[in-house]
């Protein structure tokens, strides 16, 4: 038994010797067109970004001036995946609302989510906190076509702590006023 | 009534590099399957190892991603031009031998010369270089190389390996960035920067252009850009948002969560005749529009049972179908012809930490499978081929990509560095 074992390892060995002459050429195709070679077309498009206009920021909204006059916009803020106005933030936008009744420009309210959203979803989400608070302020007397919306989803938080303080204060919408 | 079968976690893989971990499997693996053995070794005269070594490592991850190969440790140490001792790597159980080198370049860049042997019929099989004008690119030559021993070994094919990812990050406050990068996310060029630049999406399959949002115009506004040209056209725009969700697969419609009434809705534009019509008509949340069904039907999101879920809409018509009935909180979905992948997060709270899991349904039976069992998984984007999920896992303050072969029953982690992801496609 043992010699044939190794009689069939020597033969099998003689085969695979005998088989081994067989090579092949260097593929010089391989380099054909790829991702890494159109990387070689690929560059980088710079663009410029939109600033917001000088304003003085608070923790809780911003300070902007109407007919010379300083006045407080105070942020509306939101529950957990919630886009109506609560009734303790009522009183925020009615302020707001008189403050803008002295305004002839445009105003533009920004919808914002915190983290826990996502993809399409925080950027509707904070759409619909904007449209809630465009909807309280036309309620409330303002020409309904003054205001444009614009939501930033959860891609402007005011905190980056991970805590429920911290996400209470990026669910929120707040106020510019437009050139 | 829907049946829920959700198979319970079989097996929980940990295979353990720096680079490279396998997620949780969500059903037992049939081992009935001998996969060939295969050893990926770098040659002991190769110019600068640690390059070599990392170019195998990518593709030791690209063979087991496949499916179509067993990764073995046994190593063998010989010099490029050498012939391997057959006999000795039979008995080591390996099938397939693979030598590495790296050739030093006039050019700044690399030269791979990959050497695969077949030890069983003592054949060298595949004689290749790759060569790459640049050092960071490395990636992509340990893709192409793994898809060149795919395709001697006639397995199904794995080209969409040396394809790019596309994604945005965020850099600070209303600023990101685009990204293209390897599937890995190992290699990763940045194309485009300043300002909100977010939701990327290719235009069509070959990659030459892709859609995105910016918030550099008075309005949220898509644009198209094309990759190697740089040049931009200026799409569509919508006061509040607006962001391309999918395309088809001619690349003529698109599918376009937008506000023009400040309500976001799902429409469908046209890229030839630049007519858009409103599919989804509801006074809240209608969002991530994506075709299903040969395209005559839509998946999207809504709030419109208080809670965001997963619907399903004919284009043209308003009836609208629910199609998940578990979760509290299922806010994106992905599709691939019938196939629908969407995430769930099993709390129903802020504080419902690592609960964010994806399942795949189907338009047409009402299986639910499972894919992931722990951490936050999100934005799940089916690959061109339906055969795989890319999507981001965060687990343990960790994020990472991770690859789910559905045929295959695998998932894999790739850890991310740094970078908030705000969206990918691939």
């Amino acid at each position: 038994m043992k010699k044939i074992g190794l009689y069939s390892l020597l033969i099998a060995v003689v085969l695979l010797t005998g088989c081994s002459q067989k090579e092949v050429e260097v593929d010089a195709n391989a380099n054909a067109a790829n991702s890494e070679s159109s990387l070689n077309q690929v560059s980088t498009n710079e663009s410029s970004t939109g600033v917001d206009g000088a304003m003085e920021m608070a923790d809780n909204g911003v300070y902007v001036t109407i007919n010379g006059k300083k006045v407080f916009l105070g942020n509306v803020y939101f529950g957990f995946d919630k886009y109506d106005i609560s009734s303790n933030m009522r009183d925020i936008v009615k302020a707001n609302a008189a403050a803008f009744s002295d305004y002839n420009g445009k105003i533009k309210v920004e919808g914002n989510c915190d983290e826990w959203g996502t993809d399409e979803y925080n950027y509707a989400l904070g759409l619909k906190r904007a449209s809630a608070v465009k909807d309280a302020l036309v309620a409330d007397g303002i020409e309904a076509s003054t205001i444009s919306l614009i939501s930033f989803g959860e891609s402007n938080p005011v905190c980056s702590e991970k805590n429920a303080q911290c996400w209470q204060k990026n669910r929120r919408a707040e106020h510019r006023l437009l050139p | 009534m829907i049946n829920y079968f959700i198979k319970a976690m079989g097996i929980i893989l940990f295979l353990s590099t720096h680079l490279f971990a396998v997620d949780a499997q969500m059903e037992i693996v049939k081992k009935g399957v001998t996969l060939p053995k295969i050893s990926v070794n770098v040659a002991s005269d190769s110019f600068d190892q640690a390059l070599v070594n990392k170019i195998a490592k990518v593709i030791e991850q690209d063979l087991t991603v496949s499916g179509h190969f067993e990764v073995i440790e046994n190593k063998i140490l010989l010099p490029f031009n050498e012939r391997p001792n057959f006999v000795l790597s039979r008995n080591q159980n390996i099938d397939l031998m693979v030598n590495l080198s790296v050739e030093q370049s006039s050019f700044a860049g690399v030269l791979l010369l990959a050497k695969v042997y077949d030890i069983n019929s003592g054949n060298l099989v595949l004689n290749q270089s790759f060569s790459s004008s640049k050092l960071d690119r490395f990636p992509f030559l340990a893709h192409r190389t793994s898809i060149a021993i795919n395709d001697y070994m006639k397995a199904p094919k794995i080209a969409w390996m040396d394809k790019f990812v596309i994604f945005s990050r965020y850099v600070s406050s209303k600023e990101s960035e685009i990204v293209i990068s390897d599937y890995t996310l190992t290699y990763q060029k940045v194309i485009v920067k300043g300002g909100l630049n977010i939701f990327p999406k290719w235009a069509d399959a070959s990659q030459e252009s892709f859609y995105y949002t910016t918030y550099n115009r008075e309005k949220p506004t898509l644009v198209k850009s094309n990759l190697f040209t740089g040049q931009m056209t200026d799409v569509i725009s919508s006061d509040g948002m607006i962001v391309c969700s999918d395309v088809s697969s001619d690349g003529k419609k698109l599918l376009l969560t937008m506000s023009p009434e400040n309500q976001p809705d799902v429409y469908l534009y046209n890229t030839q005749t630049k007519i858009k019509s409103k599919i989804t008509d509801y006074k809240g949340i209608d969002v991530g529009g994506s075709f299903i069904d040969d395209e005559s039907r839509i998946v999207f999101v809504s709030d419109r049972l208080k809670h965001p879920n997963i619907f399903a809409q004919t284009i043209g018509s308003r009836a609208v179908e629910r199609l998940v009935f578990h979760g509290r909180n299922n806010s994106s979905a992905t599709s691939f012809k019938n196939l629908i992948v969407y995430s769930s997060r099993d709390g129903d709270n802020e504080f419902s930490k690592d609960s964010f899991n994806l399942y795949l349904i189907s338009t047409k039976d009402d299986f639910v499978r499972q894919l992931t069992t722990n951490g936050r998984n999100q934005f799940p984007k089916f690959s061109n081929d339906g055969e795989s999920v890319l999507y981001l896992k965060t687990y343990n303050n960790k994020s990472s990509i991770g690859i789910i072969r559905l045929k295959y029953n695998s998932s894999f982690l790739f850890p991310l560095q740094g970078g908030n992801i705000q969206s990918i496609d691939w």
